[in-house]
């Protein structure tokens, strides 16, 4: 770039400015307005509303009840939870016997495992 | 100890600050590449209104590149609804009675009591007005960025998102065609 455009493009930016410095007066007031707007809308200025400043206590809180929930169950689980107790108790004892993991690949091995819970449930029907 | 209270009214205030001194030249941005003022208006209001939203707890510094980049998203946007509405128009043969405004309907600079010094200040700056908003949109945005705003080539690159050498080249042609057509104002 030489000298000649530097000056031109001085030129244009004065010329530039000019326009904005003889906006009307109707335009001025309505970015005015606008700039008031956006200022009324925003939520940031009241900082302890925003999500960020909330988050640890919404984290506490939930803690909070996890805790207590916890710590309020019924010491006898009703049958449901048994159920699922139980079916978990069999799925932890296959993934970590090594002979019984080789056979999670197999087919049949799906088969043996609903045949197995059926029994647990009700030994009666079974066999 | 520092008071929040305090340094968020601060914040705030030097964020009105910003924006009185960004919006005549942002509203006369938005005119030149929508050619409406009206558009150009709620242009500039939704980047005020998201920077103050979204944006407000960033340094003070950025705060420029960060309106100028959701502005250039805006007029983006308007750009790609406007072609899609000008499809319709030209299938549905619409014809409606259009206002394309003329960007540089704008009051005369007052830079001079010479009457003649005066007379052709006006006619540079209501001619250049024209011939911006004839530009490409990107040459027109990137030449006014780059001169008006006073950006670098990456902090362009970075707000029009496009590559810097894209920059070299819009500003470059931008000027050429400038200089071209006001050619008799030297």
């Amino acid at each position: 770039m030489n000298d000649s455009d530097k000056e031109f493009e001085q030129r244009a930016k004065t010329a530039l400015d000019s326009g904005v410095t003889n906006l009307d007066a109707a335009t001025r007031s309505r970015l005015a307005a606008m700039r008031a707007q956006a200022f009324e809308h925003q939520p940031f200025w009241s900082r302890w509303l925003t999500f960020d400043h909330w988050m640890p206590a919404a984290a506490f809180a939930t803690v909070a009840v996890l805790t207590a929930t916890l710590l309020l169950l019924p010491s006898a689980p009703d049958a449901t939870a048994q159920l699922a107790l139980q079916e978990s108790d069999m799925m932890l004892e296959v993934l970590f016997s090594e002979n019984e993991l080789e056979d999670v690949g197999d087919p049949d091995f799906y088969v043996w495992l609903d045949f197995a819970l059926l029994e647990e449930e009700e030994p009666d029907h079974a066999g | 100890m520092a008071n929040p209270v305090g340094h968020d009214r601060d914040h705030r205030q030097r964020m009105q600050n910003f924006l009185a001194g960004i919006e005549g030249r942002a509203f006369r941005i938005a005119q030149f590449a929508t050619r409406n003022r009206d558009d150009a208006l709620e242009l500039v209001q939704d980047a005020m209104m998201k920077l103050v939203q979204n944006y407000a707890q960033h340094a003070a510094d950025e705060w420029n590149a960060l309106f100028h980049s959701i502005l250039q998203t805006r007029i983006r946007d308007w750009h790609r609804r406007q072609s899609v509405r000008n499809r319709f128009r030209t299938w549905f043969n619409w014809h409606e009675d259009e206002e394309v405004e003329d960007a540089l309907e704008q009051s005369p600079a007052d830079v001079s009591w010479d009457p003649a010094a005066r007379l052709e200040n006006d006619q540079f700056m209501q001619r250049l007005n024209r011939e911006l908003g004839d530009l490409p949109y990107r040459q027109q945005q990137v030449f006014l960025l780059r001169v008006w705003e006073g950006m670098d080539i990456a902090q362009t690159a970075a707000v029009m998102q496009c590559s810097e050498s894209s920059v070299k080249t819009h500003h470059a042609r931008a000027l050429q065609k400038l200089r071209e057509q006001l050619e008799e104002f030297r």
